[in-house]
C-alpha cells in the first residue's frame, strides 16, 4: 500500500506523535496542580466499575443552578459550557462566586458543563453539572469505601470532600478526605480493623 | 483416507488420468499450505489480544502501594514494549503476517492501556466517547503502516463505539459527524484488501465489521425527528444488499457475504417495524411540508444522502449487471412511493405488509432456483413474521389465530419436503 522506503520514517513519526500526546497530557494534569488554585468540594460517594480503568467512588454531587434572562432562547437545546469561579465558606469549603458564559480572565475558573431549560419567554434555568465524578481506588477496596463513606455520610459530624485543583478551566481531583484525614489512609486502616 | 490416497484410488480406478492426478495432487498441496499458514497467524493474533487485554486489567487493578510517578512509568513500559515489537517486526519479519498482525494488536491494545491507566492515576472524568476517539486514532497508522487487518478490525470497534457513546449517549449531545470521516480513512485499506485478497477471512471479518458499524452509526443522528431515519435504514440495507451482489459475483456462504446477509435481515426487521401502525399514526401531512420547506432536521439529511448514495450504486449495479443481481435491493425504491402514499392515504400500512410478502415469496423462488435450503427458509421465515406480526398487532379470535399457526406449521414442512425431494431427485440424475 504505502511505499516501503516512507515505512520506517512514518514508523518514527507514529511513535514520536503517540509520545509526544501521552507527555503532553501528562504536562497538563500536572500543570494544573502546579499553578491551579486548591479548593475542597463536599462529596458523598458509592463504588462502580470502570470496564478499563477499574473501580472507582463515584462522586454524585448535585447540578448547579443559573438563570438568564435577555435572549435566552439561542441557549436552549444543545449542551452548554459555562465558566464558574470559586470562593470558600467560613468551613474552609468552595462555594460558587460566579458563574458566566465567557470564561474570566483574571480569576481561576471551572469550566462547566449542562442545558438550559425555558421558564417563560423571557427567562431561562440552566443546570450544569461539576466535571470530576470518578476517584478511582484499588479494586479490593472499593467495596470497602462504599461502606465506609456510607456511614460517615450518615454521621453528620464528619465531613467528606474532594480536594481539587483547578485552573484555567480544568481541574485535577487530588485526593478524598474524611475529617482531613486522606480516604486510602481510613481504608487501609478499616481493613486492619477488619482482619483483627 | 487422505486426498492424496482418494486421488491414487481415482487413478488406479482409470476415472482420471495421470495428468489430472498431478494437477490435483498440486492444487492440494497448494491450499493445505494456505490453511496451514492460518493458523500460526491465529494463534499470534489471539497471544496479542490476550496479553494486551491482561495488561489492561491488571492496570485497572489500581496498585495503590506504588507512587504515581512509577504508575506513570508502568504504563507507558506496555507501549515502548509494543513500539519495540512492532519495530522488529517491521525491520526483520515484515513479511510474517503472524508477526505484523499480533504485535500490531498488542501496541493498540498498550496505547489503551495507557491512556486509561493516566485517568485512573490522575481520576479524569468518564469521557468515553472521546476516550475510544484518541484510541481510535491512535490506532490510525498502524493500519497502514503495519499493513495489520486486526489494528483494523480494532480501529473499526473503536470507532463504533466513539459513536455509540458520543451519538446515542443522552450526555453528549454533540453529533458524530467526525464518525463517517473516520470510516473513510480506513477505507483505502479496505480497498487494498478487497483487490488483493478478496476471499481471505481478514477481509471477511472487515465485511462484517464495517457493515455492522455504519448500521449502528446511522441511528446515532436520531434526536427529535427519528421517523425520519426508517427509510434511511431501508437506503442503507438496500445499498448493503447491491453491493454484496456486486462484491461476489457467485453465491457465497451466509457468512462470507456479510452486506447480502446484514441487507436482507435488515430489510426485513425494519419492514416489519414499518408493518405497524403507531409509525403510519405520526407519518402526517406535517412531513411532506418538513420536505418541502427545506428546513432539514439532520435525520432528514441523513436519509437523504443515504437514499441518494442508494440509486447511484442501484444505476451503477443495473448498468454493470443487468441481469437478476441486487435481487434484495428494490425494497427500498419501491417503498419510496409508501412513503409517500403514507402522506395522504391510510393505505401504506397495508403496503408494506404486501412488500413483506412478496419480498417473501420472491426469496424463496430465488431459493428453489439455486437449490439453495438457506435462502428458500429465510423467505419462509419472511412471509411467517409478517404473518405472525399483523397477527398479534389485531385482535382475531384465538381460533382463528390456531387456525393460522396450523397452516403456516403445514406449510413450512410441506415446502421444505418437497425442496428436499427435488434435491434428491437432482442427486439421483
Amino acid at each position: 500500500m504505502l511505499p516501503n522506503k516512507w515505512i520506517p520514517w512514518l514508523f518514527i513519526l507514529m511513535v514520536v506523535g503517540h509520545l509526544l500526546f501521552i507527555m503532553n497530557t501528562l504536562r497538563e494534569v500536572n500543570n494544573i496542580k502546579a499553578k491551579g488554585s486548591a479548593y475542597k468540594f463536599e462529596v458523598r460517594g458509592v463504588d462502580p466499575i470502570d470496564v478499563f480503568r477499574g473501580r472507582y467512588i463515584n462522586l454524585p454531587m448535585p447540578p448547579v443552578p443559573y438563570s438568564i434572562q435577555d435572549n435566552c432562547a439561542q441557549y436552549i437545546g444543545d449542551k452548554r459550557d459555562v465558566y464558574a469561579t470559586f470562593t470558600t465558606d467560613q468551613h474552609g469549603f468552595a462555594r460558587i462566586n460566579n458563574i458566566s458564559m465567557q470564561p474570566p480572565e483574571h480569576d481561576d475558573f471551572l469550566k462547566m458543563n449542562g442545558y438550559f431549560q425555558k421558564i417563560d419567554s423571557q427567562n431561562c434555568q440552566g443546570y450544569f453539572y461539576y466535571p470530576f465524578d470518578r476517584f478511582y481506588v484499588n479494586e479490593f477496596k472499593a467495596p470497602m469505601a462504599e461502606e465506609v463513606m456510607r456511614q460517615f455520610n450518615m454521621d453528620s459530624t464528619v465531613v467528606t470532600y474532594a480536594l481539587v485543583y483547578i485552573s484555567k478551566g480544568d481541574f485535577l481531583l487530588d485526593n478524598i478526605y474524611v475529617d482531613d484525614q486522606p480516604i486510602g489512609e481510613i481504608l487501609d486502616q478499616y481493613m486492619q480493623d477488619q482482619k483483627e | 483416507m487422505s486426498i492424496k490416497d482418494d486421488i491414487q484410488t481415482l487413478l488406479s480406478d482409470g476415472i482420471i488420468d495421470q495428468n489430472t492426478a498431478h494437477r490435483l495432487a498440486r492444487y492440494y498441496s497448494i491450499k493445505n499450505q494456505k490453511s496451514s499458514k492460518r493458523i500460526p497467524i491465529l494463534i499470534a493474533v489471539l497471544g496479542g489480544l490476550f496479553i494486551g487485554l491482561g495488561i489492561i486489567l491488571i492496570l485497572a487493578h489500581n496498585w495503590d502501594q506504588i507512587s504515581k510517578t512509577t504508575k506513570t512509568v508502568l504504563a507507558i513500559l506496555p507501549l515502548i514494549l509494543g513500539y519495540l515489537l512492532c519495530g522488529f517486526a517491521l525491520i526483520r519479519r515484515s513479511d510474517d503476517e503472524a508477526w505484523r498482525e499480533s504485535t500490531s494488536m498488542f501496541l493498540v491494545l498498550a496505547f489503551g492501556a495507557c491512556l486509561a491507566l493516566i485517568g485512573q492515576i490522575y481520576h479524569l472524568p468518564s469521557n468515553m466517547g472521546l476516550f475510544y476517539l484518541t484510541w481510535s486514532i491512535a490506532t490510525l497508522p498502524l493500519i497502514y503502516i503495519m499493513r495489520s487487518a486486526a489494528a483494523s478490525v480494532l480501529y473499526i470497534s473503536g470507532i463504533t463505539l466513539y459513536v455509540i457513546y458520543a451519538g446515542y449517549s443522552s450526555g453528549e449531545d454533540n453529533l458524530p459527524a467526525s464518525y463517517w470521516a473516520l470510516l473513510a480513512a480506513v477505507i483505502p485499506y479496505y480497498h487494498h484488501k478487497l483487490k488483493t485478497s478478496v476471499s481471505s477471512y481478514w477481509t471477511i471479518m472487515l465485511h462484517w465489521w464495517i457493515a455492522l458499524s455504519m448500521t449502528v452509526a446511522l441511528g446515532s443522528c436520531a434526536r427529535s425527528d427519528g421517523d425520519w431515519l426508517y427509510p434511511g435504514y431501508l437506503a442503507l440495507f438496500g445499498i448493503f444488499s447491491i453491493m454484496g451482489d456486486l462484491m461476489y459475483t457467485q453465491n457465497r456462504r451466509v457468512l462470507e457475504n456479510a452486506y447480502r446477509t446484514i441487507g436482507a435481515i435488515g430489510s426485513v426487521i425494519v419492514l416489519l417495524m414499518l408493518g405497524y401502525d403507531w409509525f403510519w399514526n405520526d407519518w402526517t401531512h406535517s412531513r411532506f411540508d418538513h420536505l418541502l420547506s427545506l428546513d432539514w432536521s439532520v435525520e432528514l439529511w441523513t436519509t437523504i444522502i443515504v437514499s441518494l448514495i442508494y440509486f447511484s450504486i442501484l444505476v451503477y449495479a443495473r448498468s454493470t449487471r443487468p441481469t437478476d443481481r441486487a435481487y434484495s435491493g428494490w425494497v427500498y425504491a419501491s417503498c419510496l412511493g409508501v412513503f409517500l402514499l403514507g402522506i395522504w392515504t391510510p393505505w401504506a400500512q397495508l403496503a408494506i405488509n404486501l412488500i413483506l410478502i412478496l419480498y417473501g415469496l420472491k426469496t424463496i423462488f430465488r431459493g428453489l432456483h439455486a437449490d439453495d435450503f438457506g435462502v428458500f427458509n429465510f423467505g419462509l421465515i419472511i412471509i411467517i413474521s409478517t404473518v405472525l406480526c399483523r397477527f398479534f398487532d389485531g385482535n382475531l379470535p384465538f381460533a382463528y389465530r390456531g387456525l393460522l399457526f396450523l397452516i403456516l406449521g403445514v406449510c413450512f414442512v410441506v415446502a421444505n419436503y418437497f425442496m428436499i425431494k427435488r434435491r434428491n431427485s437432482y442427486a439421483a440424475e
